[in-house]
């Protein structure tokens, strides 16, 4: 019964409009940037850091590159002396690669896991989803926000890695800096890293949903990122079948020269040696020749030996490789959000 | 305008309250005619009773002829509620002395007075509604007690 | 009059969690443009009932419509403008901490269909909420007034609030349950709200619902069911002296207390010599409805 026909009562029109409401794209698109503003915005500014620093070490040292004509420096020289150091560019860039690193996990932890806990915990799940808007549509266009922005971020930060990869690598010389070993290959190829934030952005999300609160998710996705990390880095080298090839000893084990740059060296010290021809030597003909052993003494007599190598041109492949297993983990991980989100049912007491 | 006191724990419905209290200023001359009573909004704000309670308190003023609502406006005052002559008051007065002496000596005590006049009270308005109160027992008003139609005055 | 559906409508409605049963074949009707008192002890399932009327939970079996229409939590969202719109505003009143009184009220237009800003400003401005604080930095009451504002905002047709003058000091309470008998008038929206303190909806309350232990228990309009019950207190008998349901009996060596709900024609008679009645409060009603829920009440017709 509405007082309005009856006596006793003013309702001035005006207080009973209804106006025009929302539940569209740019409503949720609104809901996210307020909401997660925080995160956003600091999680730009760590990758902006992260990404200026990286520009300009790698432009330090592109200088001293330059100054040795696009070679090493010899160790020692003094354009080589801000590359030395505990803080010198040559460790900073380690220290800030390592960092890249694990951006992936810090985005799981500070933007995956918190989106669905948060709201468990803070009970706004319910405030959410008891107005007009479809569960399901609120949380992919979330998520969906803030992967391509994370995805952009991670782009961004990786290629600014792989610049001062490259540039490191040209002033360190040796294979020391390979772009196929360990933190080097991992962080430099763009698409492998921008997927792998993504999916562990999702990755967060499922184990926030999944525990409802954010701590243990957060400690989840620590260990998580860790163990993957280990299996990552023992496994990947024998994802193609690598090749073998017979090199001569050399004292600066470098073999750029033979094998073609950035070479990933699998195994090396098998048993047999060879000689300048290129046959098989017994081990006593080895001994008789060099008694102490040592590369110096095998190089000095041009022996060789034999190497199990995956060649520089490769990389890409290995990154796409990386990338398959990223997108599949972030596949994994949505189709356990999407079950959990389904299945979750609130009360209001 | 009076302001509205409304006992919710008691046993007298709440709209009962309302009528008796419009009709207590009327006749204490607090109200007349003209005067705009409280709109449904404040008496709900004031006193957290539900609108329809306070709808059926106005209504049932106006089916007794003593208020008038205007749409848009309010409900008003109309009626009059007339007192009785005071001879005739002065009259009753005294029997009534008279008659509680009679039941003091027969040993009734106040409680006991107060608990035959509401049975009688009630058993009259349940037997011959008249307008006027409408009786304290809501048990006797099990269902509405409806007053006569507009015109009738105070009675004599 | 009665031609509109009712605001809320259960049928055979079962709610189980694994193996506690919250809800057990609910059905009833609750009439639209009123306040409506759910009422019963904590775990009657109240919560649950509201929560599935809301559509935010699934029930095991049965059906709730509102104003008619089934409602479904897999069916999201309701259309605008022609379907009933319901609110729920749940006991703890969640808000999003960090967002400021003017944001909460921007997060409930972007996320509704429907959206009367002014509406919502008026309810605040009525308590005092300043626009540009942050949540987590109000009151517990005021607080309850910005949920109450987004909830009120989003112009629902049915509003369930649970528990909601729970946190709130007695000023705040009278004056809330004021306010919102006041919106009730004006917008002519159902208000359907759950407590366990009955003696705050005496008149307030116009219709009741009563659950214990998952099933309804007593269902009516409250000025109907006062009307239709009463206390009869007189010498020991087996039976009070007039006819109706005994709802409950109490006795003790000389003296009987019955509660009995008078058939619907009754006619109100003088009461048997050496027996006194009254009438029972609302309150009263609740306990004693709850007190025997667990044995059905035994309908006798009592020789006068």
């Amino acid at each position: 019964m509405s007082a309005l026909s009856t006596p006793g009562s003013t309702t001035p029109a005006a207080y009973r409009g209804r106006g025009r409401g929302g539940a569209r794209l740019a409503d949720l698109v609104w809901l996210t940037w307020r909401q997660h503003r925080p995160v956003i915005v600091a999680g730009l500014a760590v990758a902006g850091v992260v990404t200026g620093s990286m520009l300009y070490v790698a432009a330090r040292i592109a200088t001293i590159n330059q100054e040795c004509k696009n070679t090493a420096c010899p160790p020692g020289s003094a354009q080589a002396a801000p590359l030395t150091g505990l803080f010198g560019l040559t460790n900073l860039s380690i220290y800030l690669i390592i960092i890249v690193l694990f951006l992936p996990l810090l985005t799981g932890v500070f933007i995956g896991a918190p989106l669905l806990a948060r709201e468990h915990e803070q009970r706004t799940l319910l405030l959410a989803w008891s107005q007009d808007i479809i569960p399901q549509r609120w949380l992919w266009t979330k998520f969906a926000l803030l992967g391509v922005l994370t995805a952009a971020a991670a782009a961004a930060v990786s290629a600014a890695a792989g610049h001062l990869a490259h540039m490191v690598s040209i002033a360190t010389g040796k294979s020391l800096f390979s772009l196929f070993s360990g933190a080097g290959f991992l962080v430099t190829g763009i698409l492998p890293l921008a997927l792998q934030t993504v999916a562990w952005l999702a990755v967060g999300v499922a184990l926030g949903a999944a525990y409802r609160r954010t701590l243990p998710a957060i400690f989840t996705a620590l260990t998580g990122y860790i163990a993957v990390l280990f299996l990552v880095v023992w496994r990947y080298p024998s994802l193609m079948t690598p090749l073998t090839a017979v090199v001569p000893f050399s004292g600066s084990q470098d073999f750029t020269s033979r094998l073609g740059a950035n070479i990933l060296v699998i195994y090396r010290g098998m048993n047999t040696i060879y000689d300048a021809s290129g046959h098989a030597m017994s081990p006593a003909a080895v001994q008789s020749l060099c008694p102490v052993g040592g590369s110096d003494c095998m190089a000095q007599h041009h022996l060789m030996e034999a190497l199990r190598y995956q060649p520089g041109s490769r990389i890409p492949d290995f990154h796409l490789i990386l990338a398959c297993g990223d997108f599949a983990l972030g596949a994994i991980a949505v189709a356990v959000v999407w079950w959990l989100v389904r299945r979750t049912s609130l009360s209001a007491g | 305008m009076i302001d509205f006191h409304v006992d919710k724990a008691g046993s007298v419905p709440v709209y009962a309250q309302l009528v008796r209290q419009v009709r207590e200023a009327m006749r204490l001359g607090l109200l007349h005619p003209g005067d705009r009573l409280p709109t449904v909004r404040e008496v709900v704000t004031s006193c957290t009773v539900n609108a329809a309670t306070v709808l059926k308190a106005y209504r049932e003023l106006e089916m007794s002829g003593l208020a008038e609502s205007r749409q848009g406006s309010g409900t008003f005052v109309t009626g009059t509620l007339g007192s009785a002559d005071p001879h005739v008051m002065a009259r009753l007065r005294g029997g009534l002395s008279r008659w509680l002496d009679q039941a003091r000596e027969a040993g009734l005590e106040d409680e006991d007075v107060q608990a035959l006049v509401a049975s009688v009270l009630a058993q009259q308005a349940a037997g011959a509604p008249r307008a006027g109160d409408p009786g304290p027992a809501r048990r006797a008003a099990g269902t509405e007690v409806a007053p006569r139609a507009a015109g009738i005055g105070g009675a004599a | 009059m009665s031609e509109e559906p009712s605001a809320l409508e259960a049928r055979g409605l079962t709610k189980r969690y694994r193996d506690v049963v919250a809800l057990s074949e609910c059905s009833f009707q609750l009439p639209a443009h009123r306040i409506i008192a759910l009422v019963g002890a904590n775990g009657a399932g109240k919560s649950t009932l509201m929560s599935i009327a809301a559509g935010l939970l699934p029930a095991t079996s049965g059906e709730v419509l509102a104003g008619g229409q089934r409602v479904d939590p897999h069916r999201r969202p309701r259309p605008a403008d022609t379907a009933h719109r319901v609110a729920i505003l749940a006991q703890d009143k969640p808000l999003y901490r960090d967002f400021t009184v003017a944001d909460m009220l921007k997060f409930g237009q972007h996320t509704n269909r429907v959206w009367d800003q002014q509406r919502a400003v008026n309810w605040l401005d009525r308590f005092e909420v300043p626009l540009q604080r942050r949540c987590g930095r109000l009151s517990g009451g005021q607080r309850a007034q910005v949920a109450l504002a987004v909830a009120l905002g989003g112009c629902p047709d049915v509003l369930l609030l649970d528990e909601p003058l729970a946190n709130l000091d007695p000023v705040a309470r009278s004056e809330v349950t004021g306010e919102l008998i006041a919106e009730v008038a004006d917008s002519g929206m159902t208000v359907i709200l759950s407590t366990h303190i009955v003696a705050e909806l005496t008149g307030v309350g116009e219709y009741l619902l009563l659950l214990a232990a998952g099933r309804p228990v007593l269902a009516g309009d409250i000025e109907e069911l006062l009307a239709g019950h009463v206390r009869l207190t007189g010498p020991r008998a087996d039976l009070p002296p007039c006819p109706g349901q005994i709802v409950r009996a109490q006795h003790t060596e000389r003296q009987s207390t019955f509660i009995v709900r008078l058939p619907s024609q009754a006619v109100p008679s003088a009461v048997a010599p050496g027996w006194s009645s009254g009438p029972v409060t609302l309150e009263q009603l609740t306990i004693t409805y709850l007190k025997t829920s667990a044995k059905p009440p035994r309908a006798l017709e009592a020789a006068v």
